[in-house]
């Protein structure tokens, strides 16, 4: 890899207008099956585009930090992980009512009683947004099985074989808002593989 | 006989564990304390064998929070292992990165991340709206304090209430002995809470704008930079976006200035007794940064070493090159769950794990214990301050003068500099810091700008590997305090990485000699007034703004009973 070739991206620099509708990965690309969710991103950024107010972005495991980056989406879509029994690939949604359900991540990591600050909830998220005065509208989540949560790069094969599903779970979830991304004439460079 | 009860604090409830604080309370005081990483924590390795020019890219995930701080510490460890001087252009749009992230980082942690540690939410909904804007004026002249938005937000809290569903603010110790704020207090500072997360995430977007995203920059190199600049151009880095990012970074500095500041100070002065309670070790160590030439060997942040809270002790460090920080560095793996003897250094060190459960007297973290000059030392804003002050930086002593005037004319008793050994001197420390960087944030902006009107466009040196082994270290004071990348090359290709993160340092077991880290040796002696809420152990440990391992994250949604879809 050459670390040249990065192109510096006007679309993500802030003077492009705030997005209507978020589409991100989350998990972290050095512990295996947990870098599903920017793996996919990866795939959707290489291969596809997406409207001027979609913001398709890997963001890693952000913590709280995720507030800022959700505050005042109508549509939110995130893909990540999920402690869901089932075979390693498979491939669930979770709206918000489950994903505040209690005894979900919503009753996880509340203020207060965090003892490392940075391991806020996704739940956290949301509610601090709203809090702010930026609620969230939709909120969906393309959850994936894990296999492997050991550090390394790359993915086991079944969850890489849960990457297209997953293309089009997301395609399915933005034609509910009359969405679509559009594939490119060529593809880009992926940053990590 | 005084039975002394042992308190367990281990919120894991994510796979990938994290923090846990053991303490033994006896009579209303801690007696004994452990701290412990409960996750595994040797992720340099998977850089063994890389391209070092591509090491930054994987490096920024070794944590999900601070991305931009271990990008930046590993593209200085391979520039300092080459001697490769980096580009002025390059270094201060570096600078004006880490300066914003840096805001960024305190301004969530104060708010978000700590100060519902110290205000009480429902007490706001007591508050007189008009006394609580009142107040709000005698601090200072920020506009967001009008009576119509604490009244704003007083009415979202008691709506909040009424529903039986508190949201981000459920679970907190509202109602605790120790919470002793006014209501108009309490109302002000959440008022300023909700606020915060508009300052932070324009904080970002200066990062965003010259590292073309966040999280996860893309601009860097070894060598520089890879943002073209052209002031001619529309595609490129350009005076419109020059003069974007100043007023972004002009809004950040009057939240930093009028209202994190103010805050702090108020918060401290009420809460003075916390100035009496987690000094813990009080060796400090803090690497100088912001570098101002290319050969990196003046800063705007001094660096140094106090030992022992005597700050006449100080030594200062001129830069990553210094024997003194490159010499000292070790890390004790005795009571850390690692296979070894004898402290290595980082050039030296070894991370073969070797897990035997917690056991107190034994192995009981994933933590090394850093030593610097075999002793415990703390890192991050507090060193930071004491350093720079115990130097005569004068933007570090103007500000933290500021500060204690401040702080002892709200509390009506004089709070000095030997004070600041303490938990909440480490709050007032991060503000003063926040201060610092917010003038300095202006400042490299003018660098930047000068710079691109004398037309210098140079950004990027290229990097040559020699054939033969080499070593360097690359340093940044990031948020938390002093982050070191050690790297041994080989050919050109990463023969060892280690990085010693400023948590390792802070969380740092005992020693060989059974010496307590930062955060165990703070909690000593720290009141408990009820065990079954712990509220000043967490006032303590969150003091530190410990950042374990947000390197791995998945969703546990309520499995069992779940009712996801399954779609593929």
């Amino acid at each position: 890899m050459n670390t040249m070739r990065v192109p510096v991206r006007t679309e993500c620099t802030g003077l492009a207008p705030p997005p209507r509708i978020g589409v991100f990965g989350i998990g972290n690309l050095l512990r295996s099956d947990d870098g599903f969710g920017p793996r996919v991103i990866q795939e959707i950024e290489a291969r596809l585009d997406a409207p001027a107010d979609v913001r398709v972005a890997d963001l890693g495991s952000p913590g709280l930090d995720l507030a800022s980056y959700v505050a005042g989406l109508e549509v939110l879509i995130l893909i990540d992980t999920v402690i869901l029994e089932g075979r390693p690939g498979q491939l669930w949604r979770l709206g918000r009512e489950e994903l505040l359900a209690e005894g979900g991540v919503g009753a996880r990591g509340a203020a207060g009683r965090r003892l490392t600050q940075h391991d806020a909830g996704f739940a956290d998220a949301l509610w601090l947004a709203e809090a702010s005065g930026r609620p969230v509208g939709d909120v969906v989540l393309i959850g994936v099985t894990p296999g492997c949560l050991d550090q390394g790069l790359g993915l086991s094969a079944a969850l890489e074989a849960a990457i297209e599903p997953a293309i089009a779970a997301v395609q399915e979830e933005l034609c509910r808002v009359n969405v679509t991304l559009t594939p490119r004439a060529s593809e880009r460079v992926r940053n990590i593989s | 006989m005084n039975m002394a009860t042992r308190l367990t604090i281990d919120p894991i409830t994510r796979i990938e564990g994290h923090l846990r604080i053991d303490v033994e309370v006896d009579a209303g005081k801690v007696s004994k304390a452990w701290a412990s990483c409960t996750m595994w924590r040797g992720i340099e390795t998977i850089l063994l064998g890389r391209d070092p020019r591509e090491a930054w890219v994987f490096a920024q995930r070794f944590c999900g929070v601070c991305t931009t701080v271990h990008a930046m510490a590993s593209v200085r460890a391979v520039e300092d292992a080459l001697q490769l001087e980096v580009p002025l252009n390059a270094q201060y749009i570096r600078n004006l990165i880490l300066i914003c992230h840096g805001l960024h980082d305190h301004i969530v942690h104060w708010y978000h991340l700590s100060a519902l540690d110290f205000v009480d939410v429902l007490k706001a909904a007591q508050a007189d709206p008009a006394k609580a804007a009142a107040l709000g004026e005698t601090l200072s002249e920020w506009p967001g304090n009008s009576k119509m938005q604490m009244k704003a937000v007083q009415d979202k809290v008691k709506a909040l209430a009424a529903s039986g569903q508190l949201g981000i603010f459920a679970n907190g110790y509202w109602g605790h002995p120790a919470m002793r704020l006014e209501p108009e207090v309490n109302l002000l500072l959440l008022s300023h809470y909700l606020q915060a997360l508009d300052f932070q995430r324009k904080a970002n977007q200066v990062v965003a704008i010259l590292g073309s995203k966040t999280p996860h920059i893309q601009n860097l190199a070894v060598g520089g930079v890879m943002n073209a600049i052209n002031p001619d151009s529309l595609a490129t880095f350009n005076m419109d976006r020059l003069f974007m990012m100043k007023s972004l970074i002009s809004e950040v500095i009057a939240f930093t200035h009028q209202v994190y500041f103010p805050d702090v100070c108020a918060a401290a002065a009420l809460y003075a007794d916390w100035f009496e309670h987690g000094a813990g070790v009080t060796n400090y160590l803090a690497v100088p940064d912001l570098p101002l030439d290319t050969k990196s060997t003046q800063f705007d942040l001094p660096g140094g070493v106090i030992r022992g809270g005597d700050l006449s002790s100080v030594r200062r460090l001129t830069g990553a090159r210094d024997e003194l920080f490159r010499r000292n560095v070790v890390e004790d793996v005795t009571h850390a769950w690692y296979r070894g003897d004898n402290p290595l250094h980082p050039w030296k060190g070894e991370t073969e794990p070797h897990f035997t459960d917690f056991r107190e007297n034994e192995k009981y973290t994933w933590v090394k214990a850093p030593r610097f000059e075999g002793a415990p030392t703390q890192v991050g804003p507090l060193a930071n301050v004491l350093v720079g002050y115990a130097l005569g930086d004068p933007l570090v002593k103007k500000w933290t003068d500021l500060a204690l005037d401040r702080v002892s004319s709200l509390a009506g008793k004089k709070v000095t500099i030997e004070m600041m050994h303490s938990t909440m001197g480490r709050h007032l420390a991060r503000a003063i810091r926040s201060a610092v960087l917010a003038d300095l944030a202006l400042r490299h902006w003018e660098l930047l700008h000068n710079n691109m009107v004398r037309r210098d466009f140079a950004t990027y040196n290229p990097p040559k590997f020699p054939e033969g082994e080499i070593e360097g270290v690359g340093v940044h004071e990031a948020p938390r305090g002093t982050l070191s990348h050690w790297v041994v090359l080989k050919k050109g290709i990463i023969s060892n990485y280690q990085a010693v993160v400023p948590t390792t340092w802070n969380a740092s077991p005992r020693d060989k000699a059974g010496v307590m880290g930062p955060y165990e040796a703070s909690l000593m002696d720290n009141p408990v007034v009820d065990t079954e809420q712990p509220l000043e152990v967490l006032r303590t440990v969150h003091s530190f703004d410990p950042c374990m391992a947000c390197a791995c994250h998945a969703y546990e949604p309520a499995a069992k009973h779940g009712k996801a879809v399954a779609i593929a």
